[in-house]
């Protein structure tokens, strides 16, 4: 029996390593191919013959890509902050206070996320432009603030806080900011985690919003700066490949960091305690 | 003391802090320009960059600022900006098959200004590829500066025409080149012409070749006229059937790939293709070359067009006399134009620039050949293309039509083909027309 449990376990991790192999392949044949030279970039051997840093010099030569990069950060870093604050706000209220029109209020925002965003772009536009916020980093943050799946993600998680958690504090004098703050927010910490990753990861691989909003090259983030890479006529691939790599590395290394928090706050209540 | 929102947070927080001071340390300069100039090509952009200072030394306090859009970031954002009135840039280069979209409705509601007057006042008609102007023209009235010509040759791997014994100066007309190509077309392994049977990029250039186009001068549908038909019964059979000499892989690395093959021997390739094609398949150096394009009948026009890019002035423009001497300034001067077409392999529309020496320099990836020199012999010949708000949908269903009409022949071959061709080119035409009988201007 115990033979048998081996062999199935050792079977299982076969398949699983080579699906692991499967889907890491593009991510490998990427960085094999940035360390290409121009002339090997197209040759048949997955490897280059020699390895060149052609690519990266030439992507660090042509364009600024430190500035894209921290504008990127800084982009999907502050706006994660900021949907994280109004989102578990709104979803601290949607899941633990009893009002009027509460369940027409949360209907009407997951209808919303039935929306294509394109639809939103010329009014939402016009709006950013009349408040002055066009090519600025306030006009690719304000209008994704709130976040309505991060709200239903919240309510949810919060919906588990026990209610004599809030009564007890109430008791002890806290004000409802305080409770949120201080109580709900940190028992919602494996959310916090699952949300800030999926946040991010959203926020860094936007495209249409901020090809829209930004004119300056100085203010590009890195899908917007890789774009600029595309040519109608002609590609440089190399120096594309090696800024997509380097434009996947920060995602790569926030999941492998963050990976504890982003599964429990994904299997959160999937286990009866 | 422990951060009580877990590391999640904490890392976003420390991240936004500390690339926010960057930011807040490393301030984006502002730019008060005078002139604001939207250009989507980065080889465009580099030149210009150059280019400008010097304008801006010849009027002092005058700022341009130039901005790389991506192409197809300038047709969504510039007719946004032209319908709102917001944020409409001052001069923009705008792309061939973009062009069009841009005349729509009545003259006075075009977006661009009006440049007819300044560009016959100015000589400028005469002095620039005239057929140039054309895409750029809407009910007469010019839009637009044309940036280059882009004559069509053909690219061909000079080494294996040489092992087949190939002499290119035989080929003089298409029926030669059909000829050669059958005999060296082994099917599955190595085709005489890369061209696709699925959309019509390339056989636009042989109806132009012909005379013909998807619109008239007087911006009538035209993809259905005795031309287009012709043309359609004459590019099928390369790519589809028994005898098909032609076969298409897509681009990037499987293109590559085959060309080092060999597996294809020939390509249509406007002057910008022969830059792609050198930058996409260096292995090849010496061993390709160019020769013009095979003519339709004995004496025939040997080139035909493919692409280009126009510069435009739009109506929001506080300064368009200013704007004009700096789209002159960037269109006109010899030097940068032949620094130009050195980096791009382009040829500017401008007939006197092809004087400079850069368009005699031979090219030892094309075998030594003065690549400029033969753009620019076949250049005075590019046909008229005429454009339409219509042609991104005239483009559609003329590849639809071409997809009908390969589908047809290979199930059937000739028989009932004519017909047939008639039939699908006149169903695509019509609902083009059908379009834009809804626009009454």
């Amino acid at each position: 029996m115990k033979t048998f449990h081996r062999i199935v376990r050792f079977v299982v991790n076969l398949f699983l390593l080579a699906f692991a192999a499967l889907t890491l392949t593009p991510m490998v044949w990427l960085l094999a191919a940035t360390l290409k030279s121009p002339d090997d970039l197209f040759s048949y051997t997955f490897f280059a013959p020699r390895i060149s840093t052609f690519n990266f010099r030439d992507l660090f030569s042509t364009v600024p890509f430190h500035r894209y990069m921290i504008n990127s950060i800084f982009v999907a870093s502050t706006m994660v902050i900021v949907q994280l604050f109004f989102s578990s706000l709104a979803g601290f209220a949607l899941a633990k206070y009893d009002f009027k029109g509460k369940k027409p209020i949360m209907i009407l925002m997951l209808s919303t996320m039935m929306l294509p965003s394109q639809v939103l772009m010329a009014p939402l536009y016009e709006l950013i432009y009349r408040m002055g916020l066009v090519d600025s980093y306030a006009g690719l943050v304000v209008p994704g603030a709130v976040s309505v799946f991060g709200i239903f993600l919240f309510r949810q998680s919060i919906l588990q806080v026990p209610d004599e958690l809030l009564h007890a504090a109430r008791i002890d004098g806290c004000s409802e900011f305080r409770i949120y703050w201080d109580i709900v927010m940190p028992v919602s910490r494996p959310m916090i985690g699952a949300f800030c990753l999926i946040s991010f990861m959203g926020t860094w691989n936007s495209f249409l919003w901020p090809q829209i909003i930004l004119h300056k090259a100085e203010r590009f983030t890195l899908p917007i700066a890789l774009n600029q890479l595309v040519g109608l006529y002609q590609q440089q691939y190399g120096t594309l490949m090696a800024g997509t790599f380097l434009s996947v590395l920060p995602v790569i290394i926030l999941f492998l960091l963050l990976q504890k928090e982003f599964i429990a706050g994904l299997t959160a209540g999937a286990v009866k305690g | 003391m422990r951060f009580p929102y877990g590391p999640a947070a904490l890392s976003m927080l420390i991240l936004s802090i500390i690339s926010g001071v960057w930011l807040a340390f490393n301030p984006v300069p502002p730019k008060k320009a005078t002139l604001v100039m939207w250009t989507f090509a980065k080889t465009h952009y580099d030149a210009y960059k150059q280019a400008i200072p010097s304008f801006e030394a010849r009027h002092p306090g005058v700022k341009v600022d130039l901005q790389l859009v991506s192409w197809q970031a300038v047709t969504s954002r510039l007719q946004a900006a032209f319908l709102s009135d917001l944020d409409v840039p001052d001069l923009v280069e705008v792309e061939i098959s973009a062009a069009g979209s841009f005349f729509r409705g009545p003259l006075k509601d075009v977006g661009f200004l009006d440049l007819t007057d300044r560009i016959k006042q100015s000589g400028l008609y005469d002095r620039m590829v005239q057929a140039r102007f054309a895409p750029y023209t809407s009910r007469g009235r010019i839009f637009g500066l044309p940036h280059d010509v882009h004559p069509v040759m053909i690219a061909y791997r000079r080494d294996i025409f040489d092992q087949l014994g190939i002499d290119p100066n035989e080929i003089q007309t298409w029926d030669d080149f059909i000829r050669i190509g059958r005999k060296v077309t082994i099917p599955g392994k190595r085709y005489m012409l890369e061209l696709p049977d699925s959309e019509s990029s390339r056989f636009e250039p042989l109806l132009y070749q012909r005379g013909g186009g998807l619109f008239d001068p007087q911006g009538n549908c035209t993809m259905d006229n005795e031309i287009a038909v012709q043309t359609m019964l004459f590019y099928v059979p390369l790519v589809a059937g028994p005898n098909r000499i032609a076969s298409d892989l897509g681009g990037g690395q499987i293109f590559t790939r085959a060309v080092e093959d060999g597996y294809f021997l020939c390509m249509i390739a406007p002057d910008w293709r022969s830059k792609t094609i050198e930058v996409d398949v260096p292995k090849m150096r010496g061993k390709m070359a160019l020769m013009p394009l095979p003519a339709v009948y004995p004496g025939g026009r040997r080139t035909s067009t493919w692409g280009g890019t126009m510069i435009g002035i739009t109506k929001s423009c506080k300064y368009p006399d200013l704007a004009w001497e700096l789209a002159l300034h960037l269109y006109l001067n010899k030097d940068d134009l032949a620094q130009r077409f050195r980096d791009t392999n382009i040829l500017p529309a401008l007939k006197e620039a092809w004087d400079h020496p850069a368009y005699d320099e031979p090219r030892p990836y094309w075998s030594n050949q003065p690549l400029g020199r033969l753009y620019a012999q076949l250049a005075p010949d590019v046909p008229f293309q005429y454009t339409s708000p219509f042609v991104g949908t005239a483009k559609g269903k003329l590849s639809e039509a071409l997809v009908a009409c390969v589908q047809y022949y290979k199930q059937n071959g000739d028989k009932g083909f004519e017909e047939f061709v008639r039939k699908r080119l006149k169903q695509s035409a019509d609902e083009v027309r059908r379009l834009m009988r809804r626009n009454p201007y």
